[in-house]
């Protein structure tokens, strides 16, 4: 895995990039994921608001409703939430994909041709997820902060300047960089992991299926993993 | 002729199974040599040894003098540039269509205007039959076609060695004998040097000028078709008689009889 990561980056210093196929990447990894995690997004928001709401007013703090929901977004929810969606959306269908070229050897076919397969398969999916995941984790964020904002204004009857205030108060841009900074290691960990599993996928149907299945257990405990360790750094 | 291609003592495992136990054979240059035996016996796996898509555990393989095992980069592509490789499943790429399938490998590694390159595509898929399917993609395709295809990708930059591994399995046999025509006609055309795997026996051996049979990871015999109907070995024998109905005991211009084992 690590001889895999080597040659990924002596790749991606080594030009021509397929800018074609990052595009297309890109499309498929960010585009194709802006449902699912705007979806999930939102009700984490709503869903922070909620508990967060009972437990505060308990202690009569709710100004703090705002910034706890906007904090938990910003630092931990977001990245980690949107990349666990973005593996089980776009990581197992990057490992199926490529596993499948390499037991039709279509790969095989790659290098016959002369064509380093490092170049078409695998630093396109890296491009793409260090673009893709920052830019999501944002969307994921800003769309949980206002699913909180619809909970605790509309729903709960918390004052919106309380609530938006003290967001801008607390929030600083080392929140916002701790964001994206976890983004881009975890982009990184899915592009990783899921393009050497589907590299090193075994021959037929159940070797494609078991490298599916490992891309997804592999880059969930990667991320959850490396987010302790990136958080006990940041803190 | 000059030898091209040679494997000596090659060992290879995979997955812990030993496949290749001591391979070795010579390939000159304008051989037409067909790989014969059993399944599992490790020709594919031979094969990928010389366009350097395995390499030997032990042992030595070489082509025009390189020595595979050490060969990488920039010299390893300029040497696969030489070769076209025909996979048993045609590897075509199935989000591309026909023409641009023909065409990748032109766009990729020349500096041909798409003029050029749409000429060429064009007079190889004309001179193997395709002419009409190059909008169609490969899940569009027979598999007679899609070896066709593949075939045209393969001759498209105009290699020197062919390389074919089992271009007819899962074909019927009318389908068979055209893929084995197109083979012959094409290569004759070029004068291209070929290396066929192949189950067709004895079929194949119109089209080849010499087989070699390999069993258990070895090299058990390299002939050319007429001595190998003559062959003392028991395997050889084995093999190629229990591939072949009674009534078809007969090679083109070469009668044949079945020997008793053991019989010179």
């Amino acid at each position: 895995m690590a001889l895999f990561l080597l040659q990924t980056l002596v790749t991606l210093l080594w030009p021509p990039i397929k800018f074609g196929r990052v595009v297309s990447r890109t499309q498929f990894i960010g585009f194709q994921s802006i449902l699912v995690v705007a979806l999930t997004g939102a009700f984490t928001g709503m869903v922070l608001a909620y508990q967060l709401f009972s437990a505060l007013s308990d202690y009569g703090s709710l100004a703090e409703l705002g910034p706890l929901v906007a904090l938990s977004l910003l630092r931990e929810m977001g990245p980690v939430v949107c990349a666990l969606m973005v593996t089980a959306r776009a990581a197992s269908a990057i490992t199926a994909e490529i596993g499948i070229m390499r037991i039709r050897e279509e790969i095989d076919a790659l290098e016959m041709m002369g064509l380093n397969p490092f170049r078409y398969l695998v630093t396109p999916v890296v491009l793409a997820a260090l673009i893709c995941l920052p830019l999501l984790t944002a969307l994921f964020s800003v769309i949980g902060i206002a699913g909180g904002y619809l909970v605790s204004v509309k729903l709960l009857g918390l004052s919106g300047g309380t609530y938006m205030g003290q967001i801008i108060e607390a929030v600083d841009m080392d929140d916002v960089m701790q964001s994206v900074y976890k983004a881009i290691c975890f982009g990184g960990i899915i592009a990783w992991v899921s393009c050497y599993k589907g590299y090193t996928a075994e021959y037929g149907a159940a070797g494609v299926s078991r490298a599916t299945t490992t891309s997804v257990v592999l880059c969930s405990v990667l991320i959850l993993v490396s987010d302790y360790f990136l958080t006990s750094v940041m803190f | 002729m000059a030898t091209i291609m040679s494997a000596e003592d090659v060992h290879k495992t995979l997955l812990g199974q030993p496949v290749l136990q001591g391979a070795s054979i010579e390939i000159e240059e304008g051989d037409r040599i067909a790989f014969i035996g059993p399944s599992g016996a490790g020709k594919t796996v031979l094969m990928k040894h010389f366009v350097g898509l395995m390499h030997a555990d032990k042992g030595r393989v070489t082509v025009k003098g390189e020595d595979m095992n050490k060969l990488r980069g920039r010299k390893l592509e300029a040497l696969r540039s030489r070769f076209g490789f025909l996979f048993q499943g045609g590897a075509l790429f199935q989000s591309l269509s026909v023409y641009d399938n023909v065409a990748f490998p032109l766009r990729e590694k020349t500096k041909l205007k798409e003029s050029q390159i749409r000429e060429r595509v064009m007079s190889t898929l004309a001179r193997l039959g395709l002419t009409g399917a190059e909008r169609k993609y490969p899940a569009e395709l027979s598999g007679g076609m899609a070896k066709r295809v593949a075939l045209a990708r393969a001759l498209v930059r105009s290699p020197e060695i062919l390389l074919f591994d089992e271009p007819t399995t899962g074909l019927d046999p009318i389908i068979v004998q055209s893929i084995h025509d197109l083979i012959r006609s094409v290569c004759d055309e070029l004068g291209l040097t070929v290396v066929i795997v192949t189950h067709e026996v004895p079929n194949i051996f119109a089209i080849v000028n010499r087989v070699a049979m390999i069993d258990s990871g070895r090299v058990r015999a390299v002939a050319t078709p007429e001595e190998l109907w003559e062959s003392d070995d028991p395997e050889v024998r084995r093999f190629l008689w229990s591939s072949v109905p009674p009534e078809r005991y007969r090679l083109p211009d070469h009668e044949i009889s079945p020997k008793a084992e053991g019989e010179s």
